[in-house]
């Protein structure tokens, strides 16, 4: 048996244990996101629009995690429409980014993992960028969008006599108690994927300014930004929608 | 009202906050400024494109029947520092036009450039650092303006946690025989402890959550540990892990666990925070609906947080799987050589975070429960 199988039998084991009928939920939506990620990539490769792909794949994607992480549904519908909303902001602030950054494909660091390669594809490398980054950032906009909508819905099923003008605060007070935990697991989680890079940085002598201008770590920079901005303005956007659900739950209560 | 809520949140309400936003302004103005640092650059030239002009542009085809095109086109540079400052330079630039390896210059950009034998001067690359400052600049603001004081705190932490990674590489690199892998995760517990200091403070909240976080990532490395002995690595080709120029695996093992550890951090905070709650609600719940409590939290963010990870792993290897689809392999090779080092960190990660969920629940249950007032 390969060490992958192994090894994701043991994490499927341990979600079916610790997470029951939720476990099953998880891994389906792990399997499926893996498999829309590979479509994304092979649709591009076929010479499709990435943009266009990555909007369509990202919103799926969005989809998945979302509403197969809890059961809730205005946590997950406002969820959703926090992530979709976010999403295609980012794409906004990506796509002209990336166009100054220019820090599309591969860097003379690369030289290694390229040999025998062919690199002249005829795909626009510069949009591949964007979609790369659009993607890492949806997990980010997903899990804070939940633990916003998850933290309101359960302030109101507490406390029902919640004025709604006072939701708006309550939603950003709960972001402040969350943000510093998800911008920390981002964090951490680019720290693991680029800990070989930083070693090289280090022991090559790369001084500051050599660093902070160079395409590698320009790229690597920008997908940890994005991801940290995606989830800074997931907050307020979720309280927001959050509000705006109660609203129209009420509305529609009272003309029952 | 969208406008109006917000604006009533950011209106400031201190001295502390029009302090804050002051700050931020002069911040802006040093982001500002860089564009006109070339002076500070000593050790290249820094020049601005001032015109460029296509010359020819030539269809190629490779062994795979990809058409791309090369084209050449023509600068006019002026430096900006050093010796030969005000000069105006041609230079020639060569590129193809999906651009894998080499780019376009505009007008407006500025470029670090090299001296050549005699007077001739040739391109090194992007001049980037108004942009990294720009991009820098937002993020720090959105989140001291939207977020405020833990905002402020997140970004102390993150900023400890680069000094204290810095300093786990120069130890990796000047201490000869270090065991890396307790390296990184000694420093990774050092990074938690950071982190969940200022997150929630000293108390007994914060210890419960980081002997959580820490039991999970251990467990989840130990884990991985016997089972790549026992499975005798099949499928791991460490040679294949980019710019690693020392022993791989131990590599691949602290990058596992140092991006498990902030998933998993922030699943223990979650729970015991909601333990917390819950116990304040109602002082006389039983242990087993509190640890029931906390395994409910963990369930919906299990998915979530293995999600963000794996999305981060597999998008760093996109334009590399792309270049060897449209370099005639099959899928299954592609994925082989690009992507399963990153699953199976994922999975890694995976495991530590769904451990998380008993751990955490278990441990806030049995000491935080509040013995007298149940009985």
């Amino acid at each position: 048996m390969s060490t992958m199988t192994a090894l994701f039998i043991i994490l499927a084991l341990l979600l079916l244990i610790v997470g029951g009928k939720m476990g099953i939920q998880t891994i389906v939506s792990l399997v499926f996101n893996f498999f829309w990620l590979f479509l994304t990539i092979t649709l591009i490769a076929w010479g499709f629009s990435p943009l266009i792909v990555v909007t369509i794949t990202g919103i799926i994607i969005l989809a998945m995690t979302i509403f197969l992480s809890d059961d809730n549904d205005q946590v997950t519908r406002v969820a959703f429409a926090t992530g979709v909303v976010i999403m295609l902001i980012l794409i906004a602030i990506i796509v002209p980014v990336e166009h100054y950054a220019a820090v599309q494909g591969f860097a003379n660091e690369d030289s290694d993992a390229l040999e025998g390669l062919s690199l002249n594809i005829g795909v626009n490398f510069l949009q591949i960028t964007m979609v790369a980054t659009i993607l890492s950032t949806l997990g980010a906009i997903a899990e804070a969008a939940m633990a916003v909508a998850a933290g309101m819905q359960e302030l109101i099923s507490d406390n029902p006599d919640i004025p709604t003008n006072k939701l708006f605060g309550h939603g950003m007070h709960i972001g402040q108690q969350i943000i510093s935990t998800a911008i920390n697991t981002l964090f951490f989680g680019f720290m693991g994927s680029f800990l070989g890079l930083s070693i090289w940085f280090i022991r090559l002598n790369y001084g500051f300014a050599d660093m902070i201008n160079a395409k590698i770590f320009v790229s690597e920079f920008l997908l940890l930004i994005f991801s940290m901005i995606a989830v800074i303005l997931a907050v307020p956007c979720t309280a927001w929608f959050m509000k705006l659900d109660l609203q129209r739950q009420n509305n529609s209560n009272h003309s029952d | 009202m969208f406008k109006q809520n917000l604006r009533n949140y950011l209106r400031p309400k201190s001295l502390r906050q029009i302090l804050m936003y002051v700050f931020i302004g002069i911040m802006g103005l040093g982001v500002f400024l860089t564009r006109y640092d070339a002076p500070l650059y000593q050790q290249h030239i820094v020049g601005v494109v001032e015109s460029a002009k296509q010359q020819r542009q030539q269809k190629t085809t490779d062994q795979f029947n990809n058409v791309d095109y090369s084209i050449n086109q023509i600068l006019e540079i002026k430096i900006l520092n050093g010796s030969r400052r005000g000069e105006e330079v041609k230079v020639q630039n060569n590129y193809f036009k999906s651009g894998a390896l080499n780019q376009a210059y505009r007008p407006g950009q500025q470029l670090f450039l090299n001296h050549e034998a005699g007077n001739d001067i040739s391109i090194i690359g992007q001049k980037r650092d108004t942009l990294v400052a720009l991009m820098a600049w937002i993020t720090v603001t959105l989140l001291l303006v939207l977020m405020q004081l833990p905002g402020l705190l997140t970004l102390v932490s993150v900023l400890i946690n680069i000094g204290l990674l810095y300093i786990a590489i120069k130890l990796n690199l000047n201490v000869t025989n270090i065991n890396v892998v307790l390296l990184f995760s000694g420093v990774g517990v050092l990074m938690a402890f950071v982190t969940l200091s200022l997150a929630l403070g000293w108390n007994k909240k914060m210890a419960i959550t980081l002997s959580a976080t820490l039991l999970s990532s251990i467990i989840a490395l130990i884990i991985a540990n016997v089972v790549m002995t026992l499975t005798h690595q099949r499928g791991l080709e460490f040679e294949l892990m980019d710019y690693i120029t020392q022993l791989p695996q131990p590599i691949f093992l602290a990058e596992a666990f140092l991006a498990a550890l902030g998933a998993i951090m922030d699943a223990s905070t979650d729970i015991v925070a909601t333990q917390f709650e819950v116990q304040e609600a109602h002082p006389e719940i039983s242990r087993r609906k509190l640890f029931a409590a906390g395994l409910g939290v963990g369930r919906s963010i299990m998915g979530a947080l293995t999600s963000v990870l794996f999305l981060i792993f597999i998008s760093e290897t996109f334009a590399m799987s792309l270049l060897y689809l449209r370099n005639g392999n099959t899928w299954g090779y592609t994925i082989e050589i690009n992507m399963v080092l990153g699953m199976v960190q994922t999975i890694i990660a995976g495991i530590g975070i769904v451990l998380a969920v008993p751990i955490a629940s278990g441990l806030a249950a049995w000491f935080a429960h509040n013995k007298e007032v149940a009985q």
